[in-house]
């Protein structure tokens, strides 16, 4: 797992030596991301790669990277991990492809020298990489289906750069960063920016499934080659067949991912998705992984899961290590958070995971998690009620109901008032984009929201909070759910089997039934989000961050221009939870970027 | 013998699929369909048609006896992806000067038909193929004197008037055809001096010659003969596209189906230069030896979806949630499951369940018969029209 950079120069003038400066200056900003080796290399003329490694597969200097394939036409800076590597790279040696080491980057090179831009359909994985082509004289960027990985590009002074973080584009010499208007829109209204668009004007996030190519005279469209959507069987098999093939698709997706040279753990909390991946490790696979889960000390209502946790690992016979993460360690990260957070990410559960990485990294260097699982098998409670909105609406105005009620940040209508013109963009661009889920046949509520999720919450919120969060440790994060076989088996179920209401998941419950009792599940499940509980005992303190980071935000040049604007959404966020620390986020984040006049 | 033509006409119900992805996908393919999956019951399908088309229970037995038909060969086929890759690689941007003079042409008989409506349009064309004159192409052998025409087109127009209220069709056949007997105050029959031996490219010339009319003032559907309205379509206009198109992810099938497509007023310019580059890209087709040689006279078939094929090339996988762009069209991608079924290959959700969420059902190739099933049931239960 890895930090990437590249530089491209689009215009005449841009010398090498800044192309070179703009990559070590990227190396230097996402060092957290690899502190195992840092790469650097040009073609000496227009394109500069930097790379920084956190060695997980071949620790020998042979997997060291920016990496070239045998001919010189590519080259190539890449982060993540391939799983599927060593069918691919039988494949390719049956096509009469050499390899001098045993990482995934080879691979992933001389299947892109076979196989061109096609090589992608072909990997199970998360990635993003950047790759030159020395013959057709272009970089191409390209990111894992699901968007486990990060990249973001923009343009800066004629240069064409890109890395796997937003801060280290925007700390480039010579950038400007402004807070981009849609952008923070997005963001209140979603507590994340959805890709394409980023919080910064003129930075952007490559989509997850698709791939760019840049030359010197600019960029092309950037071009989908992947997009998951939901089926339904024509002939629905029996519940019981439908779950033994998921079980063996899940096990085999958990035994590729861990495959490591380093020391391997899992997340554990009470829930259905990480209790089913360590089971299936524990029982199926009879892998031994540490596992581990972070609860909240003191005040026995603040939603621990920690005891139910536990319980779970030690019927499966797993070592565990729980956390109790005090007042004065979630205080102490919340007050640093703006410092560490690479985008603004409202998810009040970024806090304790940072936290629960830190400590997973002492014992570990990679994780699986359950993440995923929600958004495959429609386990979010709050798609119930969608129903009489998509009956009664047009499928947009349906959409922006079930925000308004169902994802309280701030209210679409409240900010439909504030900010008139970027409400309409927020329409057109993302409501819109995702209306036709309103209109889909044969599919339930969860299905239909499930896909807007997958799409969206997913890599925008869950996967960029997994993955910063747990980066910021060097610790690797690997998601079992996220895997070909099993998001295609899971896109193909039924509406029976993807119920709004009620157990929700029932076919990741009727297979954790084969491993644990399911009384030992913890009836409410919370995940690591900080509790309300939490930040209710500590209001004064949590009211007093709030307040500081108004104050950094009213003197921004951005919500200058927008005070009244401003001024009601301060005065409508004590009122929600979610709201009041989204706000404080973006203060935090904005102060730490340095974005004040 | 029904039993026969059934299985033939719809054996390539799939397994399934969960996502829209590149050829060649080792990894990305999904495991095997469990233990206890089975194809879609032709009969249960064909039942299900029927019953809609009449708007009755029907059970199909498969005693009931149609016309002969001649089953589709698939030995000579090649891959779908390798004559669509051809076909773009053949396209235009601007009408050859013949077929420009064409469409102006038909454009004048649109002027003379365009009414007001409240709401929106619906573009039907149909004209029948001279006596002895079949489909008989690689991928497609079909007799159209089989099946009673006016008998759909009436159950094509009925429908669109009973779930869009107030709109206009608009039914385009050659001059003097029998077809005119369905002109009604809500239903403009429009007569070309067309060649009815070439249906496919008449009616794109005719599509393009409508959208370049004061006719195109609405927000328009284009149907097929044989496709019943299932739902109110105002909805779909709202997705915010210049033109929506339907796909499916069969393998041997062309992703984009011509059959349903959805043309918004909004920006009608937009629409015509999108129309104008398929038309350009037809004619081109036509001159091609190669397609010439795989298909026959594209003209008469298949062209008219193969150039909306070759339009699109580069493009995929298709995704009604990424919106794109085509010779100037936006254009929105809407899974044929939903918005043009026919629980065929290719289509996400096939389920038979929950038919009446289906915006468009479509009846293509031998599931017209279900059409003649449904008259004679409606005969046998004294409901006949």
């Amino acid at each position: 797992m890895c930090g990437i950079g590249a530089a491209l120069a689009l215009r005449d003038g841009r010398g090498i030596g800044e192309l070179r400066a703009a990559v070590a200056h990227l190396a230097r900003a996402q060092a957290h991301r690899g502190p195992d080796g840092d790469g650097h290399w040009d073609d000496g003329n227009s394109c500069a790669l930097s790379h920084r490694r956190l060695a997980v597969l071949d620790l020998s200097p042979a997997g060291a990277q920016p990496m070239s394939d045998p001919s010189a036409r590519y080259t190539i800076s890449y982060n993540g991990e391939l799983y599927n590597f060593l069918e691919l790279r039988a494949e390719l040696e049956a096509c009469g492809a050499a390899f001098r080491s045993r990482s995934d980057t080879e691979v992933l090179l001389a299947a892109w020298a076979q196989w061109g831009p096609e090589c992608l359909a072909r990997l199970d994985g998360m990635f993003a990489f950047a790759l030159w082509d020395r013959l057709e004289h272009s970089l191409v960027l390209a990111r894992d289906r699901v968007g486990e990985k990060p990249l973001f590009y923009g343009e800066l002074n004629g240069m064409f750069v890109a890395a796997s973080e937003l801060r280290a584009l925007a700390t480039l010499p010579g950038a400007a960063p402004r807070l981009d208007a849609r952008g923070v829109f997005d963001y209140l209204a979603l507590r994340y920016v959805p890709a394409p668009r980023t919080v910064l004007e003129g930075v952007h996030a490559l989509e997850p499934g698709t791939l760019m190519r840049i030359a010197p005279g600019g960029a092309t469209e950037p071009r989908p080659y992947y997009a998951f959507d939901r089926v339904v069987d024509p002939v629905v098999p029996p519940p019981e067949a439908q779950a033994e093939a998921i079980e063996d698709a899940l096990t085999r997706s958990i035994e590729r991912r861990l495959l490591s040279d380093v020391p391997l753990g899992a997340f554990l909390s009470s829930g259905v998705d990480s209790s089913l991946v360590c089971a299936l490790a524990a029982r199926r696979l009879k892998r031994e992984l540490r596992t581990f889960c972070a609860g909240f000390a003191g005040d026995a209502t603040l939603g621990d899961e920690t005891v139910a946790a536990r319980a779970i690992a030690e019927a499966l016979e797993l070592p565990h290590q729980s956390y109790r993460l005090s007042s004065d360690d979630l205080l102490a990260a919340a007050q640093g958070f703006g410092r560490w957070i690479d985008e603004p990410n409202g998810d009040r559960s970024c806090v304790p995971v940072f936290l629960l990485s830190r400590e997973m990294r002492r014992e570990v260097t990679v994780a699986v998690s359950g993440d995923g699982g929600d958004e495959l098998f429609c386990g979010y409670p709050r798609y119930a009620g969608f129903e009489a909105l998509r009956r009664t609406l047009p499928p947009a105005d349906a959409l922006e109901g079930y925000f308004e009620r169902a994802l309280p940040v701030f209210a679409p209508s409240l900010l439909k008032q504030l900010f008139p013109a970027e409400y309409a963009g927020w329409r057109e661009e993302f409501l819109l984009r995702y209306a036709p889920v309103a209109l889909r046949a044969g599919w339930n509520e969860a299905q239909r929201l499930s896909v807007l999720d997958f799409h969206s919450y997913l890599p925008g919120a869950v996967l960029a909070k997994v993955d910063r969060m747990s980066m910021r440790h060097a610790l690797e994060v690997r998601t079992p759910f996220l895997e070909p076989g099993v998001m295609a088996l899971a896109a193909a179920l039924p509406p029976a089997q993807c119920p709004v209401r009620g157990a929700l998941k029932p076919v990741l419950r009727a297979l954790l039934t084969r491993y644990l009792d399911p009384a030992q599940l913890a009836p409410g499940k919370t995940g690591f989000g900080m509790p309300q509980g939490f930040m209710r005992a500590h209001q004064p303190l949590f009211d007093q961050m709030f307040a500081a980071a108004c104050e950094t935000l009213r003197a921004s040049a951005f919500f200058a221009q927008r005070r009244a604007a401003f001024d009601a959404l301060v005065a409508a966020a004590p009122g929600n939870i979610n709201s009041q620390w989204a706000l404080t986020v973006l203060g935090l984040w904005v102060d730490a970027v340095g974005l004040r006049p | 013998m029904l039993l026969r033509l059934l299985k033939s006409a719809f054996a390539r119900v799939p397994r399934p699929r969960a996502a829209a992805m590149m050829p060649g996908g080792g990894a990305a393919a999904p495991p095997a369909a469990p233990p206890g999956s089975d194809s879609l019951s032709q009969l249960d399908l064909l039942s299900r048609l029927a019953s809609l088309a009449s708007g009755q229970p029907l059970q199909v037995t498969g005693k009931e006896a149609p016309g002969a038909s001649r089953t589709r060969s698939t030995e000579a086929e090649l891959p779908i992806e390798r004559i669509i890759a051809h076909a773009a690689g053949l396209r235009r941007a601007r009408l050859e000067a013949s077929t420009e003079a064409r469409v102006a042409g038909y454009a004048r008989a649109f002027a003379q038909a365009a009414r007001a409506t409240g709401a929106l349009n619906a573009f039907v064309f149909h004209a029948d193929l001279p006596a002895g004159i079949a489909i008989d192409t690689v991928d497609a052998k079909l007799v159209p004197q089989h099946f009673d025409y006016l008998d759909i087109l009436r159950r094509c127009i009925e429908r669109v008037q009973r779930h869009c209220p107030g709109s206009m069709v608009t039914l385009v056949t050659a001059a003097g055809a029998r077809q005119r007997a369905l002109a009604a105050p809500d239903v403009a029959v429009v007569e070309l001096e067309l060649d009815a031996a070439r249906p496919m490219y008449e009616r794109a010339c005719a599509l393009l010659a409508y959208a370049r009319s004061p006719a195109f003032s609405r927000d328009t559907v284009f149907l097929d003969a044989d496709a019943l309205v299932n739902r109110p379509l105002e909805a779909v206009f709202d997705l915010d596209f210049d033109i929506g198109l339907t796909y499916r992810d069969g393998p041997r099938l062309m992703p984009a189906n011509e059959g349903v497509m959805f043309l918004a007023a909004r920006r009608p310019q937009a629409v015509r230069d999108f129309l104008e580059a398929r038309l350009a890209t037809y004619d081109a087709l036509a001159a091609d030896a190669f397609i010439a040689g795989y298909y026959g006279d594209v003209k008469r078939w298949r062209g008219g979806q193969l150039s909306l094929n070759a339009l699109l090339h580069g493009l995929r996988p298709y995704s009604p949630y990424a919106p794109r762009s085509a010779a100037g069209a936006r254009l929105r991608f809407l899974p044929c499951d939903t918005f043009n079924f026919s629980g065929g290959e290719g289509e996400a959700a096939s389920s038979l369940e929950r038919l009446d969420e289906r915006y468009v059902v479509h009846f293509k190739g031998s599931r017209k018969y279900a059409f003649a099933l449904a008259t004679q049931a409606e005969r046998a239960h004294g409901a006949a029209r």
